[in-house]
């Protein structure tokens, strides 16, 4: 165990940008989120909302918008909720999102940089095992960063709903909105890791094979990863006029979509729909359950571990040296 | 007692190039054996078989353990330095320390720290800001730290000045060397390490050459300065490499008799250079004059 736990923290201080890009882009969001919501002007009905104390200092307003913030004032907490749950799930999502990018990036590197600079020579001189090593830097990528981003996120969402919060204090907006509810946030978080870690299992594969990838191609390696899954469909489609690869690799890629089985309706968020939807149908929409119970997510696990082990056969018995 | 290296028929080939041609190699522990041969001899195959890094046919057994099948437990015995250039040039000189004593049960940190204390390479400095002689002192302080029963030496002070590795084979014999502990090293330099060496292989075109102690080379070999008048007698004698150079001649003999050479001339015991040299290019006819000497 503490040799895993020092491979992984090797893995932190090789590429940094596992820990500074992810916080970087929170900074970003953060920054760009407080900017936007501390520079709201009267110029949309929004920021008229935002800096207007009370209702009655909304000027021009007709009878039907004014109906309309009445209804949504007048929501119960627990549909209000849905606004910050709906909240919590797109930070998460944009955290989560970059992370994939920061992770391809990773996973096409990490065993590829160490031939390219001969330091194989220096880990390979330790009693470390290629399976340890190969291990490491698959829980790096699927356990390590997604479980720091979804602390990452927890903490970026508890942050801009502080900065929320502040703003919109003692005017319209902050009446339109719910009060702090633990649970809520609490409920958004175990969707979201639940969410992760259906995500990391459908998509290990895809990870592995850009392990597998960075194990074996001598350079060019970032080309090896994106033009064969753009080339084949292609060249499928020129040569043999079918869609066979396309079809594949639209599964793989966003299958995990599919077997979320969302309810879209109760997505629809706006403060005045009569509709909007309680948090507790919000929550409700995600149904995760497909995704542990779908054979093609096992298959991909399987396949996973068929190319996490060619991988470390590859780095074993290549001489590299 | 059972060799720390022992091989039999090792051979490997890269494509239709035979790198090792069936080598025997028996090692014992507490020696300095030093594996000497021009580039592309095999030394580095060797070696690369040795550390279970490449694959190869024949019979290989270090520590008693199989390098192919068993390398993970092999590394808990054996360091090895390739060359200079292979410590992460990313890695800061704490980091190194740290993981190394994450992941070596027999590394010592108060050691190594202790060594790095006495050279200038300051502890948050990457690999990648010091000079070569830095790096290589903080590779030997991490393999000096670590409690192994073998050490494997490829180059390992290519690109140094001569103070660096002078320094580098000081440290080597005074920190690390015991009678438990064996060391096989490769080098150019051959001049450089012999005195440090209890045993010599010469390899060439993946066949050993020459597998002797160091304190049998001088009742094996002798070289011969002849005098002037002695030359013809001298050659009659066979010598197995001769070089002629302002006009006289010197030549090495393999288990003639010292008496008689005495009788013919100057005679001295070789160095490992010259006989590396000699045994590299058995030239059996004088050499073409040098310019200076016509």
């Amino acid at each position: 165990m503490n040799t895993y736990l020092m491979l992984i923290r090797r893995e932190f201080w090789e590429h940094r940008s596992l820990w500074i890009a992810p916080l970087v882009w929170v900074g970003i969001i953060v920054i760009m989120s407080t900017w936007g919501t501390f520079q709201l002007e009267r110029d949309n009905d929004f920021g008229e909302f935002a800096n207007a104390q009370n209702i009655e200092q909304l000027q021009d307003l007709s009878d039907a918008k004014r109906e309309e913030i009445e209804r949504a004032m007048s929501y119960d907490n627990d549909r209000k909720q849905t606004i910050y749950a709906f909240s919590y799930l797109v930070i998460g999502a944009l955290i989560t999102g970059f992370m994939c990018i920061v992770v391809f990036f990773y996973l096409i590197d990490c065993l590829f940089t160490e031939r390219r600079d001969r330091s194989i020579l220096f880990w390979k001189s330790m009693p470390v095992s290629d399976a340890q090593v190969v291990l490491s830097k698959f829980l790096t990528a699927m356990v390590v960063v997604p479980l720091g981003v979804i602390l990452l996120s927890g903490a970026t969402q508890l942050l801009l709903l502080g900065i929320w919060n502040l703003r919109f204090a003692g005017s319209v907006v902050g009446m339109m909105t719910p009060d702090w509810d633990m649970m809520s946030w609490v409920r958004s978080m175990v969707i979201e890791s639940g969410m992760m870690l259906g995500g990391l299992m459908w998509y290990a594969p895809i990870a592995a094979y850009f392990l597998l990838l960075s194990v074996t191609v001598k350079r060019m390696v970032f080309l090896w990863a994106v033009l064969p899954l753009i080339a084949a469909p292609l060249l499928e489609f020129i040569f043999l006029r079918s869609r066979h690869v396309t079809e594949f690799l639209g599964q793989r890629f966003v299958g995990y979509v599919e077997l979320l089985h969302i309810d879209h309706a109760n997505m629809r968020m706006s403060h005045v729909n009569a509709d909007m939807p309680r948090v507790q149908d919000l929550y409700d929409s995600f149904q995760m359950s497909g995704i542990f119970t779908s054979l093609e997510t096992w298959i991909g696990m399987a396949a996973a571990a068929a190319l996490l082990f060619a991988a470390i056969r590859i780095r074993r018995f290549r001489d590299d040296s | 007692m059972t060799a720390v290296i022992e091989a039999r028929g090792l051979a490997k080939k890269y494509g239709s190039t035979q790198a090792l041609a069936g080598v025997d190699l028996n090692v014992q522990a507490g020696r300095v054996v030093g594996l000497i041969g021009p580039n592309g001899s095999g030394k580095t195959t060797a070696i690369k078989s040795i550390l279970g890094l490449t694959s190869f046919d024949g019979s290989l057994k270090v520590l008693g353990l199989d390098p192919r099948t068993q390398r993970d437990d092999l590394m808990k015995e054996v360091c090895f330095i390739a060359d200079v250039a292979v410590l992460p040039r990313w890695m800061k000189v704490s980091q190194a320390v740290e993981f190394v004593a994450g992941v070596h049960p027999r590394f010592d940190r108060a050691r190594a720290e202790e060594f790095l204390a006495k050279t200038d390479i300051k502890k948050d400095s990457r690999v990648r800001q010091l000079s070569k002689g830095m790096v290589t002192q903080l590779h030997l302080a991490l393999i000096l730290a670590i409690d192994a029963k073998l050490l494997v030496l490829d180059e390992p002070t290519l690109g140094l000045d001569l103070l660096f590795r002078r320094s580098f084979y000081d440290n080597l014999l005074n920190d690390y060397m015991n009678k438990e502990r064996t060391i096989l090293v490769t080098t150019h330099q051959v001049e450089e390490i012999e005195n440090i060496l209890t045993d010599v292989i010469f390899i060439e075109h993946g066949k050993i050459r020459l597998d002797a102690a160091m304190e049998t080379l001088a009742e094996r070999f002798t070289q011969l300065t002849p005098a002037p008048g002695n030359t013809e007698k001298a050659r009659a004698l066979r010598p197995f490499w001769e070089r002629e150079i302002f006009g006289r001649s010197t030549m090495l003999f393999d288990g003639a008799d010292v008496a008689t050479l005495d009788a013919l001339g100057e005679t001295r015991a070789p160095s490992v250079a010259d006989l590396f040299v000699a045994m590299m290019q058995p030239v059996s006819a004088p050499a073409a004059p040098s310019k200076e000497a016509a």
